[in-house]
């Protein structure tokens, strides 16, 4: 087996927050069943959008993990001993990442909709089967790019919390700024291609300011920009 | 016989500090090579340049007949073993999880019997199920050791191995290294232990400051520092004053070892000359004897006696260099010969 897919099979990270991403919409369907609330929308809404926020944050946990741990423990060392082509390393870890995340948002999102489909159904409410699955599609298209963003700049700080700080900065911050800056040049932020994705998929919504292809070109375009300098390093420079 | 390891004239900077300097060295094949020196040498430096974790700025390394970042240098290293530094662990995975992970990096099944029979071998089957970051620093180190030898590498890179471990394990490990030539793997090992080196290795390549100090099969080395070893003699604490008188009055350089005893040194061809020294005083020794060379005496008359450097060297094994030297002649002068 390819051992960056063994590590998502024996490390823990992984399996806890796919964990949690699978335990929150079903938590959220159980109080959404005990408490019964008037509005429609809580027993078709509740549990996707929990999955929705789970797999948000989650995917940007593994991504910041998927390097973060080996920098943190020296096992980089150990991986490129083992392996000295680094170039196929980092590929390896970054196509691990993207499938990975895009897979554990499918099962999240997946799951989410089963509980949602089952609550309604106990509560003989129309599920709308067809808007959780454009939801479930546009999460499962935007976690592989919340994790490669979260890599990206774990590869640039050689850090988990470094990587996650800056993520977290990218998308709170820093797109805010550029769109204060620049937005009269038009609005390429990373944080505006996820929504770009989101509303594509949302069949009622025809104000993406995006087609998909552009809107993946963003968001892959700004991966890139801030992966280079890391990867840079991480096949020239020097290992601790 | 073509060497595994060489290095020529090979050189690796941290800003404008040389770490290696024009370092040449080579380890053959079915040895077991120390490399020693004191802190700050260079040996682990010389370790991650060979296994290309760092990269060299000039001279030319072959591992296992390839240059680092050449052809056939992805193969050299996956047919090489290692445990540079402290060892590199997952640390929320069992020693099981950390040994197939390794095996697959490597390209083996991550089911190969060999796991569970080299967890065995180094000690680790009991707990091999438990958390890494459960285990102690001599389990980690033995966990490290097995992922080194996973795949039967042709050669092992080991630094430091027995940090960590108890006087058994230490043990252990020797006796698992000594038979790694054996089984068809070539041994790179550096470690502060003197003592431990003399048992484990039959070459040792010494360093200091980056820079190739001596080389060659340890038996030499201690055969040069056997020359300038001295006597030990032990007499009762009260004849101290005038054992030190007669011995310095025919000659001798005389120094209190920390456990008491006299070590006597100059140009002493035979022990009888240090008795008739004593006996013009009327004092008859309750022991003497030569003191035998180790590798740690070795390494201090080639590292020029480098006593700072060498004390962490030194930390763990005996005493040397830890003798309170009270003078007496330095010029050679022997006594008189009875």
């Amino acid at each position: 087996m390819n051992p960056e897919l063994l590590k998502l099979r024996l490390l823990p990270m992984p399996r806890w927050i796919l964990g949690l991403s699978l335990v929150a919409p079903l938590l959220v369907g159980l109080i959404v069943l005990a408490v019964q609330p008037s509005t429609d929308d809580a027993y078709r809404g509740g549990p996707t959008t929990m999955a929705t926020f789970a797999v948000m944050i989650g995917a940007l946990v593994f991504g910041a993990w998927m390097f973060g741990v080996e920098f943190g423990q020296g096992t980089m060392r150990r991986t490129i001993t083992a392996e000295p082509r680094r170039g196929l390393v980092l590929t390896w870890k970054l196509l691990t990442t993207a499938a990975a995340a895009a897979v554990f948002a499918a099962v999240a999102m997946g799951f989410s909709a089963l509980v949602a489909i089952t609550i309604c159904a106990a509560h003989g409410v129309n599920a709308n089967t067809e808007s959780i699955l454009d939801l479930s599609l546009a999460v499962t298209l935007q976690a592989p790019l919340i994790a490669l963003i979260a890599a990206a700049f774990t590869l640039v700080f050689r850090s988990f919390a470094g990587g996650l700080v800056a993520t977290f900065a990218m998308i709170f911050v820093v797109d805010g700024v550029l769109r204060l800056l620049l937005g009269k040049y038009g609005d390429y932020t990373f944080g505006t291609s996820l929504v770009s994705i989101m509303t594509i998929f949302d069949e009622t919504d025809q104000s993406a300011p995006f087609g998909l292809a552009q809107t993946l070109l963003i968001a892959l375009g700004w991966i890139a920009a801030i992966a280079s300098p890391g990867a840079y390093r991480f096949i020239r420079g020097d290992f601790k | 016989m073509q060497p595994l390891v060489s290095f020529d004239t090979v050189s690796k900077r941290y800003d404008s500090r040389a770490v290696i300097d024009q370092l040449s060295f080579s380890v053959p094949e079915g040895s077991v090579t120390a490399l020693l020196g004191p802190n700050g040498a260079g040996k682990t430096t010389a370790m991650r340049l060979l296994l290309g974790i760092a990269r060299g700025d000039g001279g030319s390394i072959s591992l296992l007949g390839a240059a680092p970042g050449g052809g056939g240098f992805h193969d050299a290293v996956r047919r090489t073993g290692a445990l540079v530094e402290e060892p590199a662990l997952y640390a929320n995975a069992s020693a099981e999880s950390n040994m197939r992970i390794q095996a697959a990096s490597l390209g083996m099944s991550d089911h190969d019997p060999r796991i569970g029979a080299l967890l065995g071998q180094v000690g680790l089957s009991a707990r091999a199920s438990d958390r890494v970051k459960k285990y102690s620093l001599g389990m980690r180190q033995r966990l490290g050791l097995a992922l080194a030898l996973v795949n039967v590498p042709q050669l092992v890179i080991l630094d430091e191995p027995t940090n960590g471990l108890d006087p058994a394990g230490v043990v252990e490990i020797r006796e698992l290294i000594r038979s790694l030539p054996a089984q068809g793997t070539t041994v790179l090992v550096s470690s502060h232990l003197l003592a431990e080196v003399q048992k484990t290795a039959d070459r040792a390549v010494i360093i200091d400051g980056g820079r190739l100090v001596s080389e060659g099969p340890i038996a030499d080395l201690m055969a040069d520092a056997q020359q300038d070893t001295g006597y030990l003699v032990r007499v009762p604490r009260e004849q101290h004053p005038a054992a030190v008188g007669a011995l310095q009055t025919a000659g001798y350089t005389v120094a209190v070892e920390p456990d008491g005893a006299l070590l006597v040194s100059g140009e002493i061809d035979r022990g009888a000359r240090v008795a008739y020294a004593l006996s013009t005083a009327g004092v008859l020794p309750d022991e003497l004897r030569p003191r035998a060379a180790d590798l740690e005496t070795a390494f201090l008359n080639i590292t020029g006696g480098n006593v700072a450097a060498a004390g962490a060297a030194a930390e763990d094994s005996i005493g040397v260099g830890g003798s309170d030297a009270i003078g007496g002649a330095t010029d050679g002068a022997t006594g008189t010969t009875p």
